[in-house]
């Protein structure tokens, strides 16, 4: 490959990496206000701390050889997130999981332990898979998939039920 | 031949019905080949869309505030301006196989002409 298309390649890739930052934030503000408990202030602060802490992270450890797909990007951005705000609440131990703004709106929402709030978050608006929640929130699958399931069950008011094969349809 | 088939599982439906990318896509295409084929597997979907639409109608979306957009991007503006101006930067100009290249290149030609001048 000669230079030129090595100069071409960076120019995508920072477009890519742009366009990844402008959704991830957008995306990343709902989550962060949800996991506040509705508390803009909070997470508008916790989410320009992140930022920097993102984009550094890609400048200082990534560097220049460092390639981050459009996903992977994303993912790193939450990640960081969940670990700011971790360090915050232990900080200045904020009570998050019943205290909100919103919950006349979205009060069963807001009822939900912080993990499992954030595990439907990030399953239900943001698409992530299972195993990008367990990296995002430090927790093992298990936890992911019981915290979905209960949750799921909260929201709905009832049982969900996960039943799209019928053995008898084969 | 060992041809393995495996069906898709009761997840790799409800990651189909909430719009997440199956890791094989091999399995998605499994799963439109059985909702084509069977009319209780398609009106299972549906009530499971509407399941998953009533919980995610109760998770709420925040709209983020023009003037916090407009942070956030002019941040990454100047992170990514900066970026630029050091990739392309004199210093850090690239091209050290290039200038290996005609060192050796202009050694060899001088090698080939000091060896002619000494035999001359």
């Amino acid at each position: 490959m000669n230079s030129l298309d090595e100069n071409k390649e960076r120019v995508i890739n920072f477009e890519e990496l742009y366009l990844a930052l402008d959704a991830a934030s957008s995306d990343l503000y709902s989550f962060a206000i949800s996991v506040c408990g509705g508390r803009a202030s909070e997470a508008e602060a916790l989410l320009l701390d992140t930022l920097f802490l993102c984009l550094e992270k890609m400048w200082f450890v990534q560097n220049d050889k460092g390639k981050l797909s459009h996903d992977e990007y994303r993912e790193e951005f939450f990640t960081s997130f969940w670990l700011s705000f971790q360090k915050q609440a232990k900080l200045f131990q904020f009570e998050v999981n019943r205290h909100n703004i919103a919950s006349e709106h979205h009060g069963r929402f807001y009822q939900l332990p912080l993990f499992m709030r954030a595990s439907i978050f990030l399953r239900a608006k943001s698409k992530f898979s299972e195993d990008s929640i367990s990296r995002i929130l430090g927790i093992t699958e298990t936890e992911v998939s019981a915290n979905l399931t209960r949750g799921r069950d909260v929201l709905l008011g009832r049982e969900f039920k996960n039943k799209l094969i019928l053995e008898d349809s084969f | 031949m060992n041809i393995s088939l495996k069906l898709p599982e009761q997840d790799d439906f409800l990651r189909y019905a909430e719009g997440i990318p199956a890791k094989n896509p091999q399995v998605e295409k499994q799963i439109q080949k059985i909702l084509a084929s069977n009319t209780e597997a398609r009106q299972r979907l549906t009530e499971l869309r509407k399941d998953l639409y009533h919980i995610e109608s109760q998770i709420p979306q925040y709209v983020m505030p023009p003037e916090f957009g407009v942070e956030l991007t002019k941040i990454a503006q100047t992170w990514l301006q900066v970026r630029m101006r050091k990739e392309t930067s004199f210093r850090n100009f690239r091209w050290e196989k290039e200038l290996i290249f005609i060192l050796s290149l202009l050694g060899a030609i001088l090698l080939v002409i000091g060896l002619i001048l000494a035999k001359k």
